[in-house]
């Protein structure tokens, strides 16, 4: 029994500590570093419009499958297109955002038995591109290598945290009765024309137990 | 919701290997609704066929074909168009395989048993077995059909016109039962001068979209090792 209970755990520690397949960011102190400042540095340097070309790779369980992603933002307009391909360049489905709505004007017929793609695809972009900065009321807490901000977000609280040598957002995490939701973890920024792009970013729900892991591979002019 | 996620991580896995390939035909059943598209004159249909099988005679000897490939993706909704580059090998009577080397690394083997591939992102392979599954063999057989030449058996899927004798051009519309019909307008195949491959294949989606993929330094009938028909990992 108390071998089987060891087991379980070890299971559960391993699943919990996924590692992500990019460089962990270098850890460099904060104690001097003004938080403000910080944060306005990195809201400078990021993109409000940007097109890419990315690897979407979805792991779930034992299963994962990888396809290319074709994304354009504007977090200022609050508006995306994706399109999602497989690896022979056949498009799996097309999904554009609003503030006002999600749209899906094409998806394979196979996908949408598993659902509403395009709403799910959708918040999964908008938790991932929009609003990467806390707000200036958000609560302010030093760690020895991070900062994190807190505040108020829908039903919970929205964390995020800010480390690393350029002190840039590695973390935005979501709360709900002081339990993680979901992640979004920022690795490998890369400067293209003053703007910062992360090279690689993993988001993890544990709400569905589900990961998604993005490669960056063209920024578009 | 765990269940739907399941659903979906399933179908797409699936998705992902076969059925979203460009030429997946529906099983054949029922008839063409659109009596005036139908009715073909059949003068120009023997016509084609004619030219059809002249072509297929041309490609009747290679055995075996390497290729790399530029494939161009314009979307309708993106300003920039998608490249990607990579390697395709044929080997008669059923082997594809095709290797995609960039932007992404990517492989994937079709025969006449299994469909199998490997992408660097999960650096998995996963393999469907096409025993018991009339559709994907269905896949395969178009797929060979557009690789290897063997344009007239597409006739039965598809209307053809033929756009152009020098280079040859022929134009491929899915007929109402294709299952591509509801997603692709037409594919239009340019061939070399000799005639003995092809040069290009356009692909025009009624989305907008409109993919190209361009053959070039295309070699006939020589040795090819056979590592690079064996998706295990990187070749």
């Amino acid at each position: 029994m108390t071998a089987r209970l060891i087991l379980l755990l070890c299971v559960l520690f391993l699943a919990g500590c996924a590692s992500a397949p990019f460089e962990k960011t270098l850890d460099a102190r904060v104690i001097n570093i003004d938080p403000t400042a910080a944060v306005n540095e990195f809201r400078e340097s990021a993109p409000d419009n940007f097109r890419m070309l990315q690897t979407i790779t979805f792991h779930y369980g034992p299963m994962a499958f990888s396809g290319l992603g074709f994304a354009e933002v504007d977090t200022r307009e609050r508006t995306f297109s994706v399109v999602c391909m497989n690896h022979m360049g056949v498009k799996i489905f097309e999904v554009y955002g609003n503030k006002e709505e999600i749209n899906a004007p094409f998806v394979m017929d196979e996908l949408k038995r598993g659902g509403n793609v395009a709403l799910a695809v959708g918040e999964d972009i908008k938790r991932i591109y929009y609003d990467l900065v806390p707000a200036v009321d958000a609560t302010v807490e030093k760690e020895k290598y991070r900062i994190l901000f807190r505040q108020p977000s829908g039903k919970g609280i929205m964390e995020y945290a800010f480390a690393g040598i350029g002190y840039r957002l590695v973390e935005k995490t979501y709360y709900e009765d002081n339990i993680a939701v979901w992640r979004v973890s920022y690795y490998e920024y890369m400067d293209d024309n003053g703007k910062l792009y992360p090279g690689g970013i993993v988001m993890d729900n544990f709400r569905f137990s589900y990961r998604l892991i993005i490669r960056l591979k063209e920024i578009y002019k | 919701m765990n269940i739907r996620i399941n659903a979906m991580f399933s179908t797409l896995t699936v998705t992902f290997l076969a059925v979203s390939f460009i030429f997946a035909p529906a099983p054949v059943s029922g008839a063409d609704t659109n009596a005036g598209v139908e009715r073909e004159d059949k003068t120009n249909e023997r016509d084609i066929s004619e030219q059809l099988q002249r072509l297929e005679k041309k490609m009747a000897d290679f055995r075996s074909m390497r290729t790399e490939f530029t494939q161009e993706k314009n979307l309708a909704v993106f300003r920039n168009k998608i490249v990607l580059k990579g390697r395709i090998y044929v080997q008669r009577p059923n082997r594809v395989a095709w290797h995609v080397d960039k932007p992404v690394k990517y492989s994937v083997l079709i025969t006449d048993k299994f469909i199998r591939q490997w992408d660097e992102d999960t650096d998995k392979v996963q393999e469907i077995s096409l025993s018991g599954n009339p559709v994907f063999r269905i896949v395969l057989k178009q797929m060979t059909a557009w690789f290897s030449g063997s344009f007239s058996s597409l006739q039965e899927e598809y209307h053809v016109r033929i756009l152009q004798q020098q280079p040859f051009i022929i134009e491929f519309a899915p007929k109402d039962r294709n299952f591509a019909k509801k997603v692709i307008k037409s594919v239009t195949v340019t061939f070399r001068e000799d005639e003995r491959y092809l040069s290009q294949i356009t692909i025009r989606e009624l989305s907008g979209d409109v993919t190209t993929i361009l053959f070039e330094n295309t070699q006939l009938n020589v040795p090819i090792d056979e590592r690079y028909f064996r998706i295990e990992h990187r070749v």
